[in-house]
């Protein structure tokens, strides 16, 4: 079982994809902007970070920077519906494990966790 | 400004592209067949965006998203008040009138939206090689004349894409519209080149 912090500010997205991550047995926080995913990285110190990008107060960009610049090991995976080829390059240039496009399909969701997970 | 034929079919073709990914993505998460009509390609004045609109519902719900890069402009999803409704209990598992469903239909229908437009306008941008940008979906309910008085949408003169798309099953309706700015237009026929 791991820690999953997901954020995105949609609360309907956030239902759905820690439906998949609770149905597979992990325990699930929530963050519904950048500046609380920080705050919660912190206390929680989860096994893996689902990132929105596009999201009020701070976006999943400055979210991404944030945590290159301070040499993070916990593995993120973008979800995000910018389905562009620039932004997963840019994402993945920052530092995500993976690239994921909404509405996440519960494969996708399980391969890209354990992918950042090491299994 | 005139679109000569090539550049009709040009922008039509792109659209059609973007809304077609846009209807595969609500297949995924509704499981109905999404019925698609061709895109109307327009130029049009304010007023004669009132006439273009003049037979839409009175009582609309409307996600809004500007984008800008290579081209600037705001895309918009348009239901009737019934087919949001609908769409929403379809996606939550709430009934159509329960008091449930209201609590979450604005956060609901911005983020199918979000998702719908990102999947349009970013298949252009993966098509053309641009890099676009988004600013926050905005959802609002109203008429179709509160939805043309919104700042986005006051521009003097737009390119408008407009597509209906329908899912018969679920008596469900709407539309895409996508407005370029036409002072970036020229930028955008470049891209299109």
């Amino acid at each position: 079982m791991a820690k999953i912090l997901v954020t995105d500010d949609s609360g309907f997205l956030r239902k759905r994809t820690c439906a998949i991550l609770k149905n597979a047995g992990h325990e699930v926080f929530e963050a519904e902007n950048g500046e609380q995913c920080l705050e919660k990285l912190a206390d929680i110190q989860p096994d893996c970070l689902f990132l929105d990008l596009i999201m009020p107060v701070m976006d999943g960009f400055e979210v991404l920077k944030t945590l290159q610049d301070a040499k993070n090991t916990i593995p993120v995976i973008v979800l995000t519906a910018d389905i562009q080829e620039s932004v997963q390059k840019e994402c993945l240039g920052y530092g995500a494990s993976s690239f994921l496009n909404k509405p996440p399909k519960e494969s996708e969701v399980t391969d890209a966790l354990n992918k950042a997970l090491g299994h | 400004m005139i679109l000569n034929d090539e550049q009709r079919d040009l922008i039509t073709e792109l659209v059609n592209v973007g809304v077609g990914r846009a209807a595969s993505t609500l297949n995924s998460l509704i499981g109905h067949h999404i019925m698609l009509q061709v895109p109307q390609i327009l130029v049009l004045n304010q007023q004669e965006m009132k006439q273009y609109t003049h037979d839409y519902d009175d009582a609309i719900a409307t996600v809004t998203m500007p984008f800008h890069g290579p081209f600037i402009g705001n895309a918009a999803l348009i239901f009737p008040q019934q087919s949001a409704s609908t769409l929403v209990a379809v996606l939550t598992d709430e009934s159509p009138n329960s008091t449930e469903l209201d609590a979450v239909r604005a956060g609901t229908l911005t983020e199918i939206g979000n998702i719908l437009i990102n999947a349009v306008i970013g298949s252009m941008g993966n098509m053309l090689d641009a890099n676009i940008e988004y600013s926050l979906p905005d959802y609002m309910e109203g008429s179709m004349h509160d939805f043309l008085n919104l700042e986005a949408n006051r521009a003097p003169a737009v390119l408008v894409a407009q597509t209906t798309f329908s899912i018969n099953e679920l008596e469900v309706k709407g539309d895409f519209m996508l407005f370029f700015d036409v002072a970036s237009f020229d930028t955008f026929i470049e891209a299109i080149n």
